[in-house]
């Protein structure tokens, strides 16, 4: 028996100004499944999970729970709210406010804000403010996490902190992630599943053998450089 | 030399200069008294009682005028700049209206609603309406698609993510909107004091010009200003303290 997937795309078209700019994709996401999508700037990625989020018009079928969080490169975060704020202003509305605490401690702890969370975003760093983003994504418990380019604006060596961290926090959690990037190495290191689109079409896709946890030596190993130059190959190719 | 050092040599230079003019014999002195004069006349005026009562009319004027407009302004603003009916329907009249000088409306409000206090703050919140409502208009259509979305799968929506969302993240064009609103209330305070008022500074300028008496004129001048400035810095001030995040954005 197969199992219901927690997202599909069924034949997804994105049109702007007249122009298709996504044609006809097709994809499946398991539950529990990360899936990194790469491709080369302009070639649709961010519209096409825009699309899948709802938040432009499409064509063509998706199936994606009503509770998901989606998580910007350019964080999204109120700059109004402190860091508790905004981790609690998807949650605000609950009835129980003993469960809301617990899990607002909970995530600060998870994403190593409790001595921040007082503070405004301003105040914070990039990578701390992109950790607030998650955090508040987290709050209302997503079945699917929709990430586009999160880390896209930090520095090497935050952005690498933060992808060991991100996979931290999903072994807790085990949401079905999409993860829009650019880099191939960040696509192969934290995903099961490399999705190649280009022009609007999906290229092709990649699973990735490794086991986890993941150590960021790997891409040194030769499997890995493998890889990626298959996904660089088909990319250039394109 | 510091900034207030230099500052107050600025402040120095610049009365010596007027005393020395004044007491010259180059001009007239009744018609350019110097600042020791201006400054009997603000005594004498405070020692009367009239300084406190003119003060007290105007700024109640201002104050009231300010907050009718400001409220206005902010919430049609942000209903325009947000929603595409409230838009289609209310800003091409508001335009028709915005390039209007509002001094210019005076006359006819006087002849609509007399000359009592009703048409003074009306003047007043007309002019402060104008720019706050451009600003915020500005601000609800600057808000980031990103925080909409965020806040659509945070499970905000209208007519909360208004107030959650919208007009705090307006609120720095807002602000912009409410200081150039606040100097405009000081300009109407003086305009409609001119006719039909037995209180307020304007009013004191304008029965000191028919008393010929300029130090009066200067004195009232300057504590027009002062309110201006006192009332800006307050509005600063206080907008820091309810929302110290202003202070701390700077990517706004």
């Amino acid at each position: 028996m197969i199992d219901e997937p927690e997202i599909e795309l069924r034949n997804l078209r994105v049109h702007y100004g007249g122009r298709e700019v996504i044609h006809d994709i097709n994809l499946r996401v398991e539950k529990g499944e990360f899936v990194a999508i790469v491709g080369k700037s302009g070639c649709g990625k961010s519209t096409l999970l825009n699309a899948l989020a709802g938040f432009i018009d499409k064509e063509g079928d998706v199936l994606l729970p009503a509770n998901f969080g989606m998580i910007f490169q350019n964080y999204a975060v109120f700059p109004w709210l402190t860091v508790k704020g905004n981790i609690l202003f998807g949650i605000d509305q609950e009835r129980n406010a003993g469960d809301k605490i617990a899990r607002l401690q909970l995530l600060l702890k998870m994403t190593d804000l409790t001595t921040e969370a007082r503070k405004y975003p301003a105040e914070l760093s990039g990578g701390q403010v992109q950790r607030v983003a998650l955090a508040r994504a987290l709050a209302r418990n997503p079945a699917v996490l929709l990430m586009d380019e999160p880390f896209g604006a930090l520095d090497v060596y935050t952005r690498e902190k933060m992808q060991t961290w991100l996979l931290e926090v999903w072994e807790i959690e085990k949401q079905a992630i999409v993860f829009v990037t650019h880099s191939i190495d960040e696509a192969i290191f934290l995903s099961d599943r490399v999705v190649v689109l280009g022009d609007g079409n999906i290229l092709g896709s990649f699973r990735v053998p490794f086991g986890r946890p993941r150590a960021k030596a790997l891409q040194f190993e030769v499997p890995f450089v493998e890889l990626k130059k298959q996904i660089m190959d088909l990319l250039e190719g394109s | 030399m510091g900034r207030p050092a230099r500052t107050a040599v600025s402040i120095a230079l610049f009365f010596l200069i007027w005393e020395g003019l004044s007491r010259s014999g180059l001009v007239n002195p009744t018609l350019f008294p110097p600042p020791t004069t201006v400054l009997r006349a603000l005594i004498e005026m405070a020692k009367s009682g009239e300084l406190v009562r003119d003060i007290l009319a105007s700024l109640w004027r201002a104050i009231l005028g300010f907050l009718i407009g400001s409220s206005a302004g902010i919430v049609l603003g942000l209903l325009t700049g947000r929603l595409e009916k409230y838009d289609a329907y209310l800003s091409p009249i508001l335009q028709i209206f915005r390039p209007l000088p509002p001094v210019a409306i005076i006359p006819l409000i006087i002849i609509w609603l007399g000359i009592g206090e009703v048409s003074k703050v009306f003047s007043i919140a007309f002019a402060v309406f104008f720019p706050v409502w451009i600003n915020s208009d500005l601000g609800a259509r600057s808000v980031p698609h990103s925080f909409l979305w965020s806040s659509r799968t945070l499970g905000c929506h209208y007519p909360s993510l208004i107030w959650r969302v919208i007009l705090p993240s307006a609120l720095p064009f807002i602000v912009a909107g409410l200081r150039v609103g606040i100097s405009l209330a000081f300009v109407m305070v003086y305009v409609s004091e001119l006719s039909g008022a037995s209180a307020g500074v304007g009013y004191q300028i304008s029965v000191s010009y028919l008393a010929y008496r300029v130090d009066r004129m200067i004195a009232a001048l300057a504590v027009l200003g002062a309110l201006g400035l006192a009332s800006d810095l307050v509005l600063a001030k206080s907008l820091k303290i309810a929302f110290p995040w202003l202070k701390l954005d700077t990517s706004t």
